[in-house]
This record gives C-alpha cells, structure tokens and sequence, in this order.
C-alpha cells in the first residue's frame, strides 16, 4: 500500500483530464469481475489515497483527474492482486461498455477508418496528449501507433494496450489481432509506440 | 466577459449531453426487448441487458463476437445483406443460441444506421422472443390433439351403442316379425273358424227353416 500511496503522489501531479466514461467503464468491469463487494473495496482503496471524488457520481461526460481513474486501475489492481495479463483484460473490456466508444461507432466501418479517426478518439477521451498513426500497412496488415505525452505509470501502458486491440478487433472483426508495445517512456524512449498485426 | 458567457455555453452543452446520455443508456437498458447494433461486417459493437438475459452472456462475452456466435449464421447473413440493401427487414424467423447452446426461437427485427454522409455505418438488430408464443403453441396444439383422440373415441363409443342398437333393433324387429306372422296365423285360423262359424250358423238357420217348414207340411 505504501508504495501505491507514493506512486499516487507523484502521479497527481501530473495534470490531465480524462473524460467520466473511462472511470464508468472500469467501475462497471471491476463489478462484473468481482461484484458489489469487490467493488467496493477498490472504492475504500481509493478514498484512501485521498480522493475527494465520490466515484458513485461519476458522470460519463465531464472530465475528471486521469490520476484518479489511474488510481482506479492500480488499486484494482493490488486489491485483487491482478497480474499485467488482467490489467490489459481491463483495458481489453473497457471499450465494450464505454459510452463514447458508442459514440465513435460509426466509424467502425473498416480498420482504415477506424485508425484515420484515430486521434479523434483520443480527443475524446483525454484533454492532453496526442495519439499518432505512425505507419498504416493494409497489404502487410499491420499499424503502428505513437502515444506521446500520457506517462501516469507502466501499467497503464499495458491497459492502454488492451484498449487498442479492442478497438482494432472490433473493426477488423476476428481474432487474430495481437498488439505489441514496441517502445516505452518508461523503458527510456520518448513515446509509446504499439505494434498492430493481424492474420 | 466573452470567455465567462463561453464557458457557460460549453458547461450547458456538457450538461444537456449528460442528460442526453442518460436518457440514451436508460431507454436501452430499460427495453426488454434484446437490441444489438453489429457493424457492417458482422461484428457485435453494441448490446442491451436484455442480450445478457437471453443469451446468458454478459456483455463482455458478447461485445466484438461474431453476431453468427448468436444467431443463425446462414438467416443473419442474408438479413445483413437485405438490410445493408434495403435499409431495413421485418420479422425474419429464425434461432438465438444461448449460451449452454440452447435453441431459442425469436423473431429479427433490421434497420441499417447510416452516418451524416447517409453512408450504412452498421445496422440495429431488434429481437422478439417466441419462446412462450411456441410454447402456447405447442400446448395449443396438444390440447388440439387430445381433443382429437377424446372425439374419436367419443364417436367410436357412439359409433358402437349405435351399432349395438341397431343389432337390438334388427332382433327386435325379427321378434316382432316373428311374432306378427304367428299372429297374422292365428288371426287366419280366427278368421277361418269365424267363417265357419258363420257358415254354421247359416246351415244351422237354414236346417231349422227346413224344419219348419217339413212340419208345417206335415201339420
């Protein structure tokens, strides 16, 4: 817990805000997961590393602290003591319920649309930091995507990871879709940069 | 000031967004009937709790399947291309799959989603359970039976007292036959000996009248 509540710190000051809808999505998975009672205990886990939001009034448009729905996930996280593999599930499943995500359907009409509007969905969800297609390759069928400027903590590179695959899964419609961080901020590169194949 | 009435603005904005957004996600999750939007290549982006209910899937094992994982593979297709076609179908008949792989009959409601540009972005899949209409049908239809058997074997218990009455009649009718001849024989012999009887009495008047008359010759 120490070492949570100390990373929290440091990760409150770092500013940006993200939009409710991601925070709902969370509480939603960690309640299909792990019921009210889990629920709850990751709740408890936050009010602990003094957060004023009552995550009960959460609503899916304002925008609230990313350290706040950072916390959420890391809590989860050491409440349940989930490994990488369920954080990037977290990530994976977040989309499925996310209210925007909704919203930004309409683009789910192929995966070259879906990743020309990529960015946009970033707007969406974040007042900071920029995503960036860096190579799109429909012959060899693979993207490449840059992340700058979202460094809360290496866990939620791996969350973010299971987003984009969601996202990537959802508009080519197979499974056979894997997604590779090929580079880190926290590895000591300047961005993240994530690799997306497919069959 | 400009920037205050701006900030006003947008905040009205969030708000009626929220509202909006509420209003959206109850009506969907209030509707018991099980929707689904499926991307144009079939791939499930969106389902109410009713699809929970009747598949027994939560919406994380539905979310980015196949719609084919669901619904009849070869119907959904052709519903799909109908739509993306024609913009809509109607009460196509066909099978849910639940989770335990469970048939479960439901009648396909389609209507494509298209974008500002008016281009098909999708289509909503709006699902009627029959279950509990089959199933009325089903015990409508054993009713119908076994009202069926009750009638014929009704009409054969009549049919056999009619038969059985119609032997009685027919014995009945030979004993009266019978009884009508004997009776005609006796009526005959009745007859017979009344006529003889008459004949008789006619000799006998005749023989006294001759009688008479000898004696009153004689006298």
């Amino acid at each position: 817990m120490a070492d949570l509540k100390e990373a929290i710190e440091k990760i409150k000051e770092i500013p940006g805000n993200v939009r409710g809808d991601i925070i709902i999505s969370n509480l939603l998975y960690i309640r299909s997961k792990k019921g009210d009672i889990g629920l709850n205990k990751v709740k408890e886990k936050v009010k602990e590393l003094n957060f004023s939001q009552s995550l009960d009034k959460i609503r899916a448009l304002e925008w609230y602290p990313e350290s706040l729905s950072v916390s959420i996930i890391l809590s989860a996280k050491e409440v349940f003591n989930w490994t990488e593999k369920d954080v990037f599930e977290m990530g994976n499943s977040s989309t499925k319920t996310s209210f925007i995500m909704k919203a930004l359907m309409r683009y789910f009409i192929s995966i070259d649309k879906v990743f020309e509007e990529a960015s946009r969905y970033w707007d969406k969800y974040f007042d900071f930091g920029k995503l960036n297609i860096l190579e799109k390759d429909k012959k060899n069928k693979r993207i490449v995507i840059s992340v700058e400027g979202h460094n809360f903590h290496p866990d939620i590179c791996i969350y973010q990871a299971g987003f984009m695959l969601k996202i990537a899964q959802l508009s080519i419609g197979q499974k056979e879709v894997e997604i590779k961080e090929t580079k880190c901020f926290f590895k000591g590169d300047n961005c993240h940069e994530y690799l997306i194949t497919w069959q | 000031m400009k920037n205050k009435k701006e900030q006003e603005k947008i905040s009205t904005l969030l708000e009626d967004l929220n509202l909006l957004e509420s209003y959206a996600q109850e009506l969907f999750s209030f509707t018991p009937l099980p929707l689904f939007f499926i991307s144009p290549n079939g791939v499930i982006l969106e389902a109410n709790p009713s699809v929970e209910k009747i598949t027994k899937k939560n919406i994380y094992e539905i979310i980015g399947e196949p719609v084919e994982t669901v619904l009849d593979e070869k119907e959904i297709k052709r519903i799909i291309k109908e739509t993306l076609k024609k913009g809509s179908t109607q009460s196509q008949e066909m099978f849910l799959a639940d989770k335990e792989n469970k048939k479960i009959p439901v009648n396909v409601f389609s209507q494509a989603r298209r974008n500002q540009k008016d281009k098909i972005i999708g289509c909503f899949l709006g699902l009627f359970d029959l279950t509990e209409i089959k199933n009325k049908e089903e015990l409508l239809e054993e009713s119908r039976q076994v009202l069926e058997i009750k009638v014929a074997a009704k009409t054969r218990e009549l049919q056999n007292l009619a038969d059985e009455l119609e032997i009685k009649i027919n014995e009945r009718t030979k004993e009266l036959e019978e009884k009508i001849v004997e009776l005609e024989k006796i009526n005959r012999l009745m007859v017979g000996r009344e006529m003889k009887m008459v004949e008789l009495k006619e000799k006998l008047e005749e023989n006294e009248k001759k009688i008479k008359k000898l004696k009153n010759n004689h006298g």
